[in-house]
């Protein structure tokens, strides 16, 4: 990966544009995805993503190696995301989760029949992600979704290991009892 | 659930992490053997992030980079605006500067009509022009410091009065029954000051026509007692210098740092002043 070669942070921190170019290209799925599924809206994802590269445009200088750098995109992301969910109270009961319509729109127009029943089987993730309160949605999204391990998890959020292993099990006994038809033993 | 499940549960999460301790690890593993509820329990957790780890992933719009350069650029852009509007400003802000010291400078160097009591003020003694001699130090202390306009009236003022000019001159600083009574050893100086301003500059005389410019920082200043109100200024014959005076009993006592003796021994009993009417005996000592 771009990000991990010490040229490229090299280039970054000298405020190359085609080192910010490789930046957009390299983070800008994790990032959307990260808004999406946080935020379960589509558009709001879009412009999360443009807000984080915009924001990191001016702040590339100070990265200095590879984890800095992912901790400080996936941190700016969850910050962004957290401020659009303020004032959007339905939200917090998983209303106005607009997944579908946004998926419907996009790539998921053309979708096989026959794949519907993954489709559905999303949007029942995705609902079940949208009812856990903000703190275990992000740390489950960061572990389970992203892939990261606890000690990336805590310089994420500014944790401490034990935190993100309690916060972690509380956020999946949640989603076991919202989703407990499809995943019973 | 069985308390022991109840023990276990809080761990389970971390158990299919392969995040607890050996210890921790160990524990889950022989109760699980014997519990199928916990059982269980760790296979829907390892469902559940199995959905989540196969739950799609989608990509950001293909515009995204366009989007976000094209946003870059209009600020870019916004701000090139400003830019010479803000250089303008800046230019406009250092030329009113430059011409605010330009007349402070002029300000300073003008006679004052009236010296404040000195227990209130403080001169600094560390002179900043050093290995001037008396021979040849006016033009390039005058080059330096001063306009040469301005020194040139000032000289010329002195000059026509002759020696005693430079008495008459000190004595324009103020009244002279409060200030200028020359107490002084040596040769005559001529110490003035505007003490209100934070750098001090003050001009000594080493020899009649000869002006040294002396510009003090104040945290540079060094101890002078003013409880008895007077200022004492001291420089050598070619080499201007750090002094200070101490007040003892009805006395001035005015040495030089011991650093200055050992450079200049000798060179330190030239150039004295009191700008201040004081009954006091001055008293230069060489030890």
């Amino acid at each position: 990966m771009a990000a991990d070669n010490p040229r490229f942070i090299r280039h970054l921190s000298a405020g190359r544009k085609s080192a910010f170019n490789e930046l957009v290209y390299v983070f800008k799925d994790r990032v959307f995805n990260t808004a999406y599924r946080f935020l379960g809206d589509w558009q709001e994802a879009n412009s999360v993503a443009r807000e984080l590269f915009l924001s990191a445009n001016g702040n590339t200088k100070s990265f200095k190696d590879e984890s800095r750098l992912s901790a400080w995109i996936y941190r700016k992301t969850l910050n962004i995301c957290k401020d659009k969910l303020k004032g959007r109270e339905s939200l917090k009961n998983g209303a106005g989760f607009e997944g579908a319509r946004g998926a419907q729109n996009s790539r998921f127009r053309d979708m096989p029949h026959r794949l519907f029943g993954k489709k559905e089987l999303e949007l029942s993730v995705q609902a079940a992600l949208m009812v856990l309160p903000a703190e275990c949605r992000e740390i489950v999204l960061l572990r389970d979704i992203e892939g990261l391990s606890y000690g990336q998890i805590a310089e994420i959020l500014g944790v401490e290991g034990g935190a993100v292993k309690s916060k972690l099990s509380e956020a999946r006994f949640a989603l076991k009892g919202s989703l407990a038809g499809l995943i019973d033993a | 659930m069985p308390e022991k499940c109840a023990d276990m549960i809080g761990l389970l999460s971390g158990y299919i992490d392969g995040e607890l301790s050996a210890e921790e690890t160990a524990a889950v593993e022989e109760h699980a053997a014997s519990c199928e509820n916990c059982r269980k329990e760790i296979k829907r957790l390892n469902n559940i992030t199995e959905l989540l780890r196969n739950i799609p992933k989608y990509q950001a719009s293909t515009r995204l980079l366009s989007e976000v350069r094209e946003e870059i650029k209009k600020r870019r852009t916004f701000r090139d605006l400003l830019r010479p509007a803000l250089k303008l400003g800046a230019g406009l802000a250092v030329a009113a500067l430059v011409l605010f010291f330009i007349k402070h400078n002029f300000a300073v160097h003008l006679p004052q009509k009236t010296v404040p009591a000195s227990n209130e003020i403080s001169f600094p003694w560390n002179l900043a022009k050093k290995n001037m001699s008396a021979q040849d130090s006016r033009p390039q202390a005058d080059t330096d410091y001063y306009g040469g306009g301005r020194t040139e009236s000032f000289e010329s003022d002195l000059s026509r009065k002759g020696p005693s000019a430079g008495l008459a001159g000190q004595s324009a600083v103020g009244s002279n029954d409060q200030i200028c009574s020359p107490a002084y050893l040596g040769e005559t100086g001529v110490l003035r000051g505007l003490p209100n301003q934070k750098n001090y500059i003050i001009r000594t005389v080493d020899e009649w026509n000869d002006f040294y410019p002396l510009v003090f920082p104040e945290k540079e200043m060094p101890y002078v007692d003013f409880s008895a109100k007077m200022v004492v200024g001291v420089c050598g014959p070619g080499n201007l210098r750090i002094v200070t005076a101490r007040a003892a009993k009805g006395k001035f006592l005015v040495s030089c740092h011991n650093e200055t003796k050992k450079k200049h021994p000798g060179e330190y009993s030239c150039c004295l002043k009191v700008i201040e009417k004081t009954d006091l005996d001055i008293e230069f000592t060489r030890d």
